[in-house]
């Protein structure tokens, strides 16, 4: 199985198989672009969360396999535990499936923030937002 | 890196376009500048018509509605919560009604447009009136032409037609007024009992009892509002089938009925719509057909 290996915005390597690092638009277009002998720098992602983009399509792809016996039940309770983090790793992840371009991520975690927004009244959305805005300044 | 600020337009419209009308401006578009500026753009129109397009079932029916009680502003959610009296208190000052500048007093509504009178622009000793229609939501309005009729106005009747365009029908005792958003201008009629018997009447207030019809698929709702009590009637095509009466205090005005295809209603579209039939052309623009869709 070829290899790929990807550096996060910290420098921390990352090794993966091909087939999972090509569910990245972005990282298959650059595999194209400059072949696999470099390793691919991803300087707008940090470690935390590559490891988590990673671990998302890793969980898809094993779930996609034939014979699988995960069922979409355990596949929806996988993305609720996987997007049940606070409001700054959420829009963290909400940058890299975007600048990765992986589209299920994306739509999974722009719906998540949309059900926070969805689900609480407007003096906590207010509140949420900003209080996760001084944690970040 | 700052990742909340770093979330560009086209994330947040992405973000937004997944959102009721009532949450985008109420909640999102509160978040911060960005966010407020993003939820009344001409962006999230198109984006929302786009999720639309591409998504059958995007976008319940659910009406909501907002009532004005004494100084409060009151938000239901949906049918039920009305029905269960679960209202939640809106923040009046951050959440105006009518032109910028002016005293806007409610009078009907239809299909996500409201329309009501500018008091401000009424003279002492004159019975001459100025009406506005708008869009509450994305806060665009038109101020209509002067009405100058030496009576005083009993009844009001607004309602935006399948094909976009809207009347504002103004009853007095011997003769009714008919804007025509088609002209942009007033017509008179004399025969007031054709235009009461439209099926597509929707709101109205006589003599300080207020109906609102609320249509739904094929059910239709009437809710009648009157001082100390808001009876409610619910019909199907052809008979009531449910009545029920609650007491829920005093209701002195009601505001307006919003669906969720209000965010594509704007006054002036309602215009470039007709404008665009006028010519014949087949292809209409997107944002309209989202809210033909919504329309039934």
């Amino acid at each position: 199985m070829v290899k790929v290996t990807l550096k996060s915005a910290e420098g921390d390597v990352f090794e993966v198989d091909e087939e999972l690092a090509l569910e990245s638009l972005m990282v298959k277009n650059m595999i194209e672009d400059v072949g696999l002998d470099s390793a691919i720098s991803l300087p707008n992602v940090s470690s935390t969360i590559l490891a988590k983009v990673i671990e998302y399509i890793k969980f898809h792809m094993d779930a996609q396999k034939d014979g699988s016996k995960k069922t979409s039940e355990e596949i929806k309770a996988f993305d609720d535990d996987f997007v049940n983090v606070g409001i700054p790793t959420l829009f963290e992840m909400v940058l890299a499936s975007n600048y990765l371009n992986v589209k299920s991520l994306l739509s999974l975690t722009c719906n998540t923030v949309a059900n926070m927004i969805k689900t609480k009244p407007p003096a906590e959305v207010k509140e949420m937002f900003t209080s996760a805005k001084q944690a970040k300044a | 890196m700052g990742a909340f600020d770093a979330l560009g337009d086209d994330l947040v419209l992405d973000i937004l376009s997944r959102l009721s009308p009532a949450d985008i401006i109420l909640k999102a578009g509160r978040i911060c500048k960005q966010w407020h500026l993003l939820a009344r753009s001409q962006e999230l129109r198109e984006a929302v018509a786009r999720r639309a397009a591409g998504d059958p079932w995007f976008g319940d029916l659910e009406p909501w509605l907002v009532l004005q009680c004494g100084r409060r502003l009151l938000l239901y959610p949906s049918l039920d919560a009305l029905l269960n009296n679960q209202g939640r208190e809106l923040d009046h000052r951050s959440f105006s009604v009518g032109p910028p500048g002016h005293r806007f007093c409610f009078v009907a509504c239809s299909l996500g447009l409201v329309c009501g009178r500018l008091e401000d622009l009424d003279q002492t000793g004159s019975e001459a009136m100025t009406l506005a229609v708008g869009n509450p939501l994305t806060n665009a309005w038109r101020i209509l032409p002067r009405l100058d009729v030496k009576e005083k106005p009993w009844e009001y009747v607004f309602r935006v037609t399948r094909s976009g365009h809207y009347h504002v029908v103004v009853a007095f005792a011997t003769l009714v007024m008919d804007y025509n958003s088609k002209t942009k201008d007033w017509g008179s009629y004399h025969d007031p009992d054709r235009l009461m018997a439209t099926p597509y009447f929707v709101g109205s207030c006589v003599e300080g009892i207020f109906v609102l019809r609320v249509d739904k698929r094929s059910l239709s709702w009437r809710i009648s509002l009157t001082k100390d009590q808001h009876v409610v009637f619910y019909q199907d095509r052809h008979h009531f089938s449910h009545e029920k009466t609650l007491t829920t205090g005093m209701y002195e005005q009601c505001y307006y009925q919003l669906r969720d295809s209000c965010l594509s209603r704007d006054p002036d579209d309602c215009d470039r719509e007709y404008e665009n039939t006028k010519h014949g052309e087949d292809e209409k623009p997107r944002v309209l057909q989202f809210a033909e869709a919504k329309l039934l």
